[in-house]
């Protein structure tokens, strides 16, 4: 609770519109795939573009499926 | 509604000692993350957000016992929050038991394999395969992640028929020169062959009419250009949606930055996740990218279809010197729009896949 009392969170909450805005982005919530219509390829989010293999691949029930 | 995505490491340790890992540089700890931490790490996140994507990650997660698993989705169930469960893994020791479990508790299963060129680069191959059936006789359809490297840039095209005659869907990740992959040089790879045989492979896809699996790379890169909107965390702003909780119990940005330079957080020290955004560290890596996105959206067409990347690989490029993943991008980008534009009147003789997300476009 201390850290947050410091910190110059208005400062940091301008910083993340700007950076949510120079993507076209303005929700403030952090939305994920779950809300992203695009994502119908019933795989899991790429969360990098390098050579870790660990992105798991397609999507097995559709219950908790990406759409 | 708040959401988080986190990856997990229960474990560094790994059964398997691939020839460009990019864990290498962390090690193989066989220490396992502290279930108590665990649960503490889950509980600070269900007090913000609603919806949490857990990814057991590692290392190689399923090291970690059934029991653990056990103990920690009973304890996620007392929760709130609605939580998501996806398992990274080798696929050598899937076993009867824990695909039960794992279905049992909805959990999504990828693999890490390499198709044709796996005994090269990773081993254990007919194993693999076998586990991958046992998967499918369960139910499950799962993809793959498989990593090109100058052995296999050639080959991309009988790759992906390989991948489709085992019904896997799949994923390909060009290699880039990190972790092991420094010691191994000879599989470098080098950045205009990938993109020359990326191209070719994209068009047999997007014209591959019997194109019986997923695979996301390339339609990724399709919603990219006609969509100028993504997903997958590489080209949508992670930074506040993406937390890596590492077998340390320290948080960081993603699996690929944990550093002290980008570390968040320690778990056992923390009263509110918000103080892993609340600190230094954030605040810098947030400044940094904004930075980095003014300069491209000044200098580069491509902006609006990928959003200046990946943090992880802009950090990591800039103290490697090099920008490969940004070349390499960019001229996918420029081909395949080009591409798009070519084909896009004649999408009823193509891949379903390619035709449908044009279609909604």
């Amino acid at each position: 609770m201390k850290n947050e009392k410091k910190f110059n969170t208005k400062h940091l909450l301008e910083l993340y519109k700007l950076y949510l805005i120079q993507a076209n982005q303005e929700n403030l919530n952090m939305n994920n795939y779950h809300s992203n219509e695009h994502d119908n390829s019933n795989t899991h989010p790429d969360y990098h573009n390098n050579s870790h293999d660990n992105t798991p691949g397609k999507m097995i029930l559709k219950k908790y499926g990406t759409n | 509604m708040a959401q988080i995505n986190t990856l997990i490491k229960p474990t560094h340790e790994c059964n398997m000692r691939c020839k460009y890992c990019f864990h290498e540089k962390y090690g193989y700890d066989n220490k396992l993350l502290d279930i108590n931490i665990l649960k503490k790490y889950i509980k600070l996140l269900s007090k913000k957000y609603h919806y949490i994507n857990i990814v057991w990650h590692g290392g190689e997660p399923l090291l970690a016992p059934l029991s653990y698993y056990e103990e920690i989705y009973d304890f996620c169930k007392k929760l709130n929050s609605q939580i998501f469960y996806s398992l990274q893994t080798n696929g050598t020791l899937l076993t009867q038991e824990n695909i039960n479990f794992f279905k049992e508790n909805n959990t999504n299963i990828g693999l890490s394999f390499d198709g044709l060129s796996n005994d090269l680069t990773r081993s254990f191959t007919n194993k693999i395969l076998n586990n991958i059936t046992l998967l499918q006789e369960n139910g499950f359809y799962p993809g793959a992640v498989m990593v090109v490297n100058q052995y296999n840039v050639n080959n991309l095209i009988n790759e992906y028929e390989f991948f489709k005659s085992k019904k896997l869907g799949m994923k390909i990740n060009p290699m880039f020169n990190d972790g092991a992959a420094k010691e191994n040089n000879f599989f470098n790879l080098n950045p205009d062959d990938y993109i020359k045989n990326f191209i070719n492979f994209f068009k047999y896809w997007a014209n591959d009419k019997d194109c019986n699996i997923n695979v996301s790379t390339c339609e990724e890169l399709v919603n990219l250009i006609v969509n100028e909107h993504s997903g997958v965390c590489t080209f949508n702003s992670c930074l506040g949606k993406w937390l890596c909780l590492d077998s340390n119990g320290c948080i960081y940005p993603c699996d690929r930055l944990c550093t002290d330079k980008y570390r968040l957080g320690d778990t056992k020290n923390m009263f509110s996740i918000n103080e892993v955004f609340q600190n230094d560290n954030f605040l810098s890596l947030l400044e940094n990218s904004i930075k980095k996105r003014e300069e491209c959206i000044k200098k580069c067409e491509y902006y609006k279809n990928c959003y200046a990347g990946c943090n992880a690989n802009a950090i990591l490029s800039k103290e490697n010197n090099d920008n490969v993943a940004c070349y390499i991008q960019k001229n996918i980008l420029k081909e395949i729009k080009e591409y798009i534009t070519y084909s896009k009147n004649s999408l009823e003789n193509m891949n379903y896949n390619y035709a449908r997300i044009l279609n909604k476009k």
